[in-house]
């Protein structure tokens, strides 16, 4: 379960404290997902960034079956982020130096050693339609080929907390959907928390909990 | 894996990393090889001129030949002057062997037999002169004594001897051609003469000056010493004493003890003698003429009269019809050097009369003398003092053909003593009782002036250098090591700065900022060591270069080309190994600055925000080096710290304090600004973009600002010789030419009698038209920065008391307490130091780089025959000719160096327009004593020429750090352009030309080379104010416009390549960002 309780971000500026998320609660079950949605600028991804460890909340409390990663020591909370949360980011920022398959296992390169890791990268890397490209660069692929590399990426530990920054934002509408499908098909085998941002009102109604975000403020 | 992966896809950024490491492991690594390669050719060099020879025995007196034994080769070893008859070519400081078969046996080398008036000579000695085998030559040398020249009864007229030989032979290195006993890099002028030939024409018989030997201890058998190797001769008494005397006159007072404690220890009495000659002894009007008075202890010595006893023989009281009680003048000669033959007088009261059958008639009182001795009477005396024959009488004829030289007249030791004791000693006699002869091995060869010289392992000390080669070129090379390690680590930190994505994006992947900074670690250690290997190589190369450098284009500063490449794999690894940790220490301390920042920021790519924390640091800091630079100013302009050190220090912390100035000012929050347009909007668009990548920018400034500070600020301290040529203060101290002689000049050329005595014309016109200042010379090793050797035996000279009359030269320090002092630092020379110190004054290049001493500081020598004497530094001479030798006072040198006699060095002051005049007739008229004349002011260029040299070297490199700093700026502005493509196909796409798109790069470069230059050159002014405020020098402009220029030059070619990048994507591909 995850449980987020009174978020708030803010930033230092030179120009002044600026306020990202203000008061955000929510919480989710195992299996469940929800999408986020608003305009540019106003938290959407920065609510996605502190539910994923990677960026502190100036105040409130996160916990993720019993864990909050805030209170971790910053190797623990490398851990967590290891284990417990896949990235599937806007840009799939795919390591250009490695090939597909080696993408796929980046995350296992630290944490707990994982024997299995292999058969099941070329496993993941099939089921979303890219067995015949283990061994190319990043740069022989398409962008829709690229983003479903990078699902498969984030989804090599098992994660209990799946989070999206629009992963279809940079792809035409067929792409979008067949990257849709994968996720949504992806998260319901793995019974993981799935949370996706997106401005595409096709692909937020395709969740059961449809969260807005606006100037900071998320209405469930 | 990773690892692996990334190394092969960012390989070019790599390379680049990689080129950085490599050049300054090459640099530095090459740099320790160029100073182990000098040091071993300095070795080699040192050990070849050597040829097999370990130690040498040399004495001030002569001793047999047949000392030399079990394969010891004996020989002459003298200074000497060569001129070449036919050409009139002359050289001086010429290495004199007077060799037999023994010596080639002694180095197994064939064909080193000579006879006759045959001689071998160096190849440089043969350049000099341009000779060739069969050609004649003329050798002068100083014809040695065994009696003093500074006494009255040694001969100061014609000091040297001339010699005249045939070129046998030009001998080349590998027989030894350059033989030598003391260690030098440069040409070698010896030459090589028959020893019979030499000891015929010097009078010496079969007596030879040195021993050369192999292994260590002692090379002459103990038994195989007699009395004369120790230049002590004995004769029966006439009561059956044993009468010790000396060949020198004297006996010295070292050998008077050794006798008196044979004589103790045998339970012998000994008694002491002085005798000398007197031109009168007086009572009343009446005279004896030409007279020995003996000082012996031999009747009471009460003083009821104001005047000390004397005793007359018989026959000089019969003569001078004189009375106990009556006064008796004793008129004498006294020569010293100052002023020459001097009469004075002394009185006394008769205190009785000796019988002439006892001490009243004692012939054996007096030594023998040449020229005197061994008269057949009187008139026929040769003594080297004047004789008025016509006083001699009958009766004094009469005297001779039955006293001889028996003393006329009897005083007190003592008296004696005070009256005719001089520094060779105070006794000319000894008398023991008894009959058995002194035992030559009871006596200390050392109390003789023998002594041993372990030459090689002497050569092998001085070979570690005067200062370490590679220390200097590591000083020289130092800005270039940093440039190459701040090249690798801009190149290290923009790779860093390209993957800024990729590490947020292991980050969320669950990376912890240790394992990413391992990741990169491991990149950059694998770099750092592919750098490392590469480097070692091109160590090699750089320190060929560099050695084939100085052998050519700078072997002013080195004087040899007998430097050789000598790989040393402990300096190669050191340097690597030092690169490599230094390298990896700057790239870790980069990546923990990244791996830092949040994932969030790296995920999207965001430039690196300084946080208010570090800022704030950058600014104290800035402020704090703005501090120390002034505080340091203001401490050298009051003298409270040495000036060249604050200026330098305040120019190196200004220098630091503007880059973390520079620093603030990109980073700082700009209000909005209009931009401009046309050319000036362009230009203030790329400047603009200075400030995107700060950390970029500022390491580019550095580059460039450090090389500006080390080329602006070394060409500041370039000489010149610019003293006019009488100017006292100058540093030729208003000499214009200086002469030394190979054998002693005892007669002072500023008198008439003196200019007589050294056989010139009494009103010699030349002559007459110098002033001319003596100085004593005891010879040694260089000092000077013409040696690369490390003296332990340094030349030193000694003026006479007429210098001190006016002060001369500069002096950069002093120990002068007093306003005399002050006034003339040169009194220091006259002070004495209660622990026994002699004060000593040197040039301050000879104290700092060759002997690396300051004032204060204390050196001790050890003259041949002496005790190890302390010189302590009194003064330091600023910038002189005076680099070769150390300056002592003559008291103390006629003290420790008393076989040096008279003076061999004259410094002149000439009439303007007459230097060659003179020069031509010093020479030719005092041919015989081998004088050769210098130009002061040309020897002084001669320093100047290694100084600049080095100084051209320091350059050069610093040249090359520009050369660096170019490469670096340039793939600084290369990297800019491709992380700009987007931005420039906008431009572009909106209607700016490639033009304009060209002068915004240029304008990025000139901001960049400009900020460094101004950093680096206004930094540096302020580092060298004092030097050219003390040579009332203007800017260096010709420098610094050459400067710009070159940093101009700097600006377009690292603009070109990024330039070229800018037009070649067209606008659609650029603006996808493809």
């Amino acid at each position: 379960m995850l449980t987020a309780t009174h978020l708030s971000k803010t930033y230092p500026t030179p120009a002044g404290d600026l306020t990202v998320l203000r008061d955000v609660t929510l919480s989710l079950n195992a299996g469940e997902s929800a999408s986020v949605m608003g305009p540019s600028g106003s938290g959407k991804s920065t609510l996605l960034y502190i539910l994923g460890g990677l960026e502190p909340p100036s105040s409130g409390t996160i916990d993720l079956d019993g864990k909050n990663p805030y209170a971790l020591s910053p190797d623990a909370l490398a851990g967590f982020r290891n284990r417990d949360v896949g990235f599937v980011l806007q840009d799939h920022c795919l390591l250009p130096q490695c090939t597909l398959l080696e993408n796929v296992l980046v995350p296992t390169l630290v944490g707990e050693a994982d024997a299995s890791a292999p058969d099941r990268a070329k496993a993941l890397l099939e089921h979303v339609g890219l067995a015949d490209r283990l061994h190319h660069r990043p740069a022989e692929l398409s962008g829709g080929e690229k983003q479903r590399a990078a699902i498969a990426r984030a989804l090599i530990r098992t994660p209990g907390l799946i989070l999206c920054d629009e992963p279809t934002g940079n792809l035409d509408a067929d792409t979008a959907a067949t990257v849709a499908d994968l996720l949504i098909d992806l998260h319901a085998k793995q019974k993981a928390i799935m949370i996706l941002v997106t401005h595409s009102e096709a692909l937020g109604s395709r969740f059961a909990r449809r969260w807005k975000m606006n100037r900071g403020m998320l209405s469930l | 894996m990773l690892t692996r992966a990334s190394l092969r896809y960012y390989a070019g950024t790599n390379a680049l990393v990689v080129l950085g490491v490599a050049v300054a492991v090459a640099v530095l690594a090459g740099a320790l090889l160029v100073g182990e390669s000098v040091r071993d050719s300095l070795r080699q060099l040192a050990l070849a001129r050597l040829g097999r020879t370990d130690i040498v025995v040399t004495s001030p007196m002569f001793f047999r030949t047949a000392l030399a034994q079990n394969g010891a080769a004996p020989l002459i070893v003298a200074g000497g002057a060569v001129a070449h008859d036919e050409s009139k070519r002359t050289a001086g400081r010429v290495a004199v062997y007077g060799i037999n078969e023994a010596f080639g046996k002694f180095q197994r080398i064939e064909g080193l037999t000579i006879s006759g008036r045959e001689a071998l000579i160096s190849e440089a000695l043969a350049a000099e002169l341009g000779a060739k085998a069969g050609d004649g030559i003329t050798l002068r040398v100083a014809k040695p004594t065994d009696i003093p020249l500074s006494t009255l009864q040694g001969r100061k007229e014609v000091t040297g001897q001339r010699i005249r030989l045939t070129v046998a032979r030009i001998l080349d290195r590998a027989h030894l051609g350059e033989f030598s006993l003391s260690p030098s890099q440069g040409p070698v002028l010896a030459i090589y003469v028959p020893l019979d030939r030499l000891q015929r024409d010097l009078n010496l018989g079969e007596r030879v000056n040195a021993i050369l030997g192999q292994g260590v201890g002692t090379i002459i058998p103990p038994d195989r010493i007699t009395l004369d190797d120790l230049s002590l001769r004995s004769r029966p008494g006439p009561n059956g004493e044993t009468i010790v005397e000396s060949r020198a006159g004297f006996i010295t007072d070292a050998l008077a003890d050794q006798v008196a404690k044979i004589a103790k220890s045998d339970q012998r009495g000994a008694v002491p003698a002085l005798t000398y000659v007197a031109n009168s002894i007086k009572v009343g009007d009446r005279a004896v003429p030409y007279s020995t008075v003996a000082a012996i202890d031999y009747g009471p010595r009460e003083q009821k009269e104001s005047r000390p006893p004397v005793w007359l023989n018989a026959w000089a009281a019969e003569d001078l019809k004189a009375k106990v009680g009556d006064k008796v003048t004793l008129e004498y000669y006294i020569w010293t050097d100052e002023d020459g033959l001097e009469t004075r007088s002394a009185e006394f009261t008769l205190a009785g009369v000796t019988a002439m059958d006892g001490i009243g008639g004692d012939q054996t009182l007096t030594p023998d003398y040449p020229g005197i001795s061994d008269a057949p009477d009187i008139t026929s005396w040769d003594p080297p003092f004047p004789v008025d024959l016509k006083r001699v009488r009958p009766k004094d004829e009469d005297y001779w053909d039955h006293y001889r030289a028996a003393p006329k007249a009897i005083i007190s030791l003592a008296d004696g003593q005070r009256l005719w004791g001089s520094r060779y000693g105070k006794v000319s006699s000894l008398r023991l009782s008894g009959s058995a002869p002194i035992d030559p091995k009871a006596i200390d060869p050392a109390a003789a002036g023998f002594s041993t010289r372990t030459v090689r392992a002497d050569a092998l000390a001085a070979a570690q250098g005067t200062t370490d080669f590679g220390e200097y070129f590591l000083y020289f090379s130092f800005f270039l090591v940093i440039s190459a390690l701040l090249l690798a680590y801009l190149f290290f930190a923009v790779g860093v700065e390209q993957r800024t994505t990729e590490i947020g994006v292991l980050a969320s992947m669950g990376f912890s900022s240790s394992a990413i900074r391992g990741l990169f670690v491991r990149e950059g250690a694998i770099l750092a060591a592919i750098g490392a290997a590469i480097g070692i190589v091109a160590a090699v190369a750089y320190s060929t270069l560099i050695l084939y450098g100085l052998r050519t284009w700078w072997i002013g500063a080195v004087n040899t080309t007998d430097l050789t490449l000598h790989i040393s794999p402990m300096w190669l690894a050191g340097g690597a190994i030092d690169v490599f940790i230094v390298g990896l220490a700057a790239l870790w301390l980069g990546i923990r600055a990244m791996s830092r920042r949040s994932a969030r920021s790296l995920l999207k790519g965001d430039a690196a925000l300084v946080t208010s924390r570090a800022k704030a640091i950058t600014k104290a800091i800035a402020i704090l080096l703005l501090i120390i630079g002034a505080a340091l100013l203001g401490a050298s302009a009051l003298g409270a710290i040495d000036q060249t050190a604050g200026f330098f220090g305040a120019g190196g912390a200004w220098l630091v304090g503007g880059l973390c100035a520079a620093s603030i000012f990109l980073r700082r929050r700009r209000s909005s600004t209009t931009l401009g347009r046309g050319l000036a909007g362009m230009f203030a668009l790329g400047i603009r973009h200075t400030a995107v990548r700060p950390a970029r920018s500022v390491l580019s400034l550095a580059l460039i600002a450090f090389a500006s500070f080390v080329l602006v600020s070394v060409g500041a301290f370039k000489k010149d010789v610019t003293a006019e040529q009488n100017d006292a203060r100058s540093g030729t101290g208003g000499y214009a030419l200086m002469a030394e002689s190979v054998a002693p000049l005892m007669h002072d050329p500023n008198t008439a009698d003196g200019r007589e005595g050294l056989g010139l014309e009494r009103g010699d016109p030349i002559v007459s038209s110098t002033k001319i200042t003596r100085f004593r010379l005891r010879p040694g090793d260089e000092t000077s920065c013409l040696t690369l050797y490390r003296p332990t035996n340094p030349r030193v000279i000694a003026p006479e008391p007429r210098f001190f009359d006016q002060p001369r030269f500069s002096f950069s320090s002093s120990m002068a307490a007093t306003p005399e002092e002050r006034a003339n630092p040169w009194l220091l020379l006259k002070r004495t130091f209660d622990d026994g110190a002699i004060p000593a004054i040197a040039d301050q290049t000879t104290l700092m780089y060759s002997l690396h001493l300051g004032v204060g500081d204390d050196f001790t020598i050890t003259p041949e025959g002496h005790a190890p004497v302390r010189l302590r530094i009194a003064g330091s001479l600023a910038d002189s000719f005076l680099q070769s030798e150390l300056i002592i006072g003559e008291d103390a040198f006629v003290q420790i160096f008393p076989r040096h006699e008279g003076y061999r060095v004259w410094m002149i002051e000439t009439a303007p327009g007459t230097d060659a005049t003179v020069t031509t007739h010093f020479e030719d008229r005092l041919s015989d004593y081998g004088v050769d004349v210098i130009d002061t002011r040309a020897r002084w260029a001669s320093y100047h020429q290694v100084e600049n040299t080095y100084l051209a070297t320091f350059q050069a490199l610093g040249s090359l750090g520009l050369l660096l700093g170019t490469i670096g700026l340039g793939a600084v502005l290369a990297r800019n352009v491709l992380e700009r493509k987007r931005e420039i196909g906008l431009l572009r796409a909106v209607g700016f030309s490639p033009a304009d798109i060209r002068g915004m790069v240029l304008s990025e470069g000139l901001a960049l080379v400009g900020g460094g230059l101004l950093i680096g050159a206004g930094c540096a002014i302020v580092a060298i104010a004092p030097a050219l405020r003390d040579r009332a020098q203007a800017l260096p402009l010709t420098n610094l416009l050459g400067l710009v220029a070159a940093v101009l030059v700097t600006a377009v070619l690292a603009s070109s390549l990024a330039i070229r990048l800018t037009s070649r994507a067209a606008i659609t591909t650029a603006i996808k960002g493809e």
